[in-house]
């Protein structure tokens, strides 16, 4: 056989070997861990723009664990100690003139589902509602224009919270899963530990850092659990929540490979509300 | 089918064409007059000879066969990517329907399927228009066949995928002599080698492109390498190779002439944004002038582009809000008429003695 022909064909068969072998590796023995999530966190996508694929991927939605000011806008910054910084092999920009050598690095985040993050964000907002009431039975002669608006925002943030916002929160980072892993030893939560790009925030601050995304940020949907998922006509109106309508079951594997296990319509004892 | 030979081969036609028609002017001015018997000795050999380079390498010997060879070549140029788009739309429109044990299946008889039918259209297709055409697919369906695996079993994207492209780019370029390939092989291993050394540097690999630099040192390797391996028996590969890479090269520079953030050097931003803008100038200069002594035009040309494009952008930044239109516009074509002054004064020196 021609000698460029066999190369050709070593490339083809020893890439799919090793693709494939790659995966069945993940997949081989038992699921190292197994999460069942819902619609509320593995959505699919609001924005189809491939009209004409036919390949279904869902959407894991995540916020990082919020802070107390509730600034929407930071729903993807995440508190790290300075060690933490740099063992992330991080470095603050725009300390000087000069923006940092490098600007994102690959990491590891732990994804807690409806764990202590998520309650200590419904409560950051009934609270932020509390003062909100409070401020305006005091100063009812003062009450601003702004006062009504931010209440209705508010309600409407614990009412998407509550009904089908992610319950998913990134709490903690580090370089690899195994550090990671350790770190959630002694916890009733779950948590998915997930590959992503990470970045330093700008103002030269080593105190916080910016999750850029998830390096797998969406879930292959198999073709023969398409049926399951109710098509999604258009976004849903702010203030119209719906419940979730399906559960998903997905498992990871030991090269830390998610997949989609089992999609089940939904039950009140997976997705029950608060 | 050596490409080489069918270029030596039309060379040799055109030479042949050339020869005829200098001889009926000769004749015309009374300058030679060929004895008949001698007149037929030259045209039974020429008729052979081309007959046979016809017959061996399909070389175009006319005017109008030549321009529809150009056209042929532009046909399948356009087909090629068209035929490439429609592969990649039809997986997208039906793969998705599939059982995961087909789709694996399908993806790896696709790569396979497309091998062998490239594979046997070389064989077969004497122009090779049809086998390059098919080689594209086959390049086509590789990558889908590895992108889409990852898609399937969400596997985290690596730089090493565009190593593979590039290799089975390379090679299918190098087996049926496809400069386009060649082309895109280059590309992915740039991206391949930006990829690496950003990881290698603690970056995430697709980073790549907010750090230019990481392109500068490959660039000048793919450039240099036809000085270590011969291209001569793949008729383009040469030029592509040192085009394409001057092209990034240049791109790097100019980028971090205005942008000197992204620099891996340790100066102030417009330290860096000068020291590039001088290379920038340095560099182009020196690669026409690399160009004219070794006789690469495409390298001069690259050179000249790069040069003006330089100087253009460092007008623009000095002159644009500081001038009234007019007068900006009217430097820019000032400097182009010297441009040409240096040009042609070159070019006389570059043509040789003709005694009048």
């Amino acid at each position: 056989m021609n000698r460029w022909l066999l190369s050709l064909l070593s490339v083809v068969l020893l890439t799919n070997a090793f693709i494939l072998g790659s995966a069945l590796y993940n997949r081989w023995s038992a699921p190292v861990q197994v999460l069942t999530l819902t619609e509320r966190e593995l959505s699919l996508p609001y924005w189809n723009w491939q009209r004409e694929s036919s390949q279904v991927a869902l959407v894991i939605n995540w916020q990082t664990a919020i802070n107390d000011e509730l600034e929407v806008f930071r729903n993807r910054e995440l508190a790290v100690t300075e060690a933490q910084f740099r063992t992330l092999r991080l470095q603050p920009r725009d300390c000087e003139e000069k923006s940092a050598h490098r600007s994102s690095v690959e990491g590891w985040v732990a994804l807690e589902y409806n764990g202590p993050a998520y309650q200590h964000h419904l409560r950051a907002l009934e609270k932020k509602l509390e003062e909100l009431e409070a401020n305006t039975t005091e100063n009812a002669e003062e009450n601003t224009e702004q006062q009504p608006w931010q209440r209705t925002h508010y309600q409407q943030q614990l009412e998407r919270m509550r009904i089908d916002g992610s319950r998913l929160y990134a709490v903690a980072v580090a370089p690899d899963p195994k550090t990671l892993k350790a770190q959630f030893t002694d916890t009733d939560a779950e948590y998915w530990f997930m590959p992503a790009e990470l970045s330093a925030l700008s103002e030269c601050r080593e105190d916080r850092i910016y999750v850029r995304r998830l390096l797998v940020d969406g879930l292959h949907l198999p073709a023969a659990m398409h049926s399951r998922i109710p098509e999604r006509q258009s976004a849903p109106a702010y203030g119209k929540e719906a419940p979730p309508s399906y559960a998903v079951q997905v498992a990871v594997g030991r090269r830390y490979q998610p997949w989609i296990e089992a999609v089940r319509p939904c039950t009140p004892a997976i997705c029950a509300v608060e | 089918m050596n490409d080489s030979h069918k270029d030596q081969a039309q060379a040799r036609a055109r030479q042949i064409t050339a020869f005829n028609a200098e001889l009926v002017l000769l004749e015309q001015d009374g300058v030679v007059a060929l004895p008949q018997e001698q007149r037929a000795h030259i045209q039974a050999y020429h008729q052979d000879l081309l007959g046979q380079l016809k017959t061996d390498f399909d070389i175009d010997l006319s005017d109008s066969a030549r321009r529809l060879s150009l056209g042929m070549q532009t046909v399948s140029f356009l087909g090629a990517w068209a035929l490439a788009a429609s592969v990649f739309f039809l997986f997208q429109q039906y793969w998705g329907n599939l059982s995961m044990a087909v789709q694996v299946l399908l993806l790896v008889v696709s790569s396979l399927v497309t091998l062998g039918l490239t594979w046997a259209l070389h064989l077969r297709d004497n122009t090779g228009y049809f086998a390059k055409l098919a080689a594209l697919i086959a390049f086509t369906c590789f990558v889908l066949n590895v992108v889409l695996l990852g898609r399937l079993f969400n596997i985290i994207p690596s730089p090493n995928a565009f190593l593979v492209f590039a290799l089975y780019g390379a090679l299918l370029a190098y087996a049926l002599k496809v400069r386009l390939l060649l082309a895109v092989a280059m590309l992915s291993l740039f991206a391949f080698i930006g990829g690496w050394l950003a990881t290698w540097g603690g970056s995430y690999w697709l980073s790549m492109g907010e750090r230019p630099e990481l392109f500068l040192l490959p660039a000048l390797g793919l450039f240099w390498f036809p000085n270590v391996v011969s291209q001569y028996a793949y008729p383009g590969f040469t030029s592509i190779y040192r085009q394409l890479s001057l092209v990034v090269f240049f791109l790097v520079l100019l980028i971090l002439s205005n942008w000197g953030a992204a620099s891996y050097l340790s100066w102030p931003n417009a330290v860096i944004e000068g020291f590039y803008q001088v290379l920038g100038f340095a560099a182009s200069a020196g690669v026409i002038w690399l160009g004219m002594k070794r006789s690469w035009p495409q390298v001069m040309a690259t050179g000249n582009v790069f040069f003006a494009l330089f100087l253009f952008t460092k007008f623009f930044d000095w002159w644009w809000d500081w001038l009234p239109k007019y007068l900006f516009f009217l430097l820019i074509g000032l400097t182009a008429l010297l441009a040409l002054l240096v040009f042609s004064r070159l070019r006389r020196m570059a043509q040789p003695e003709v005694q009048v």
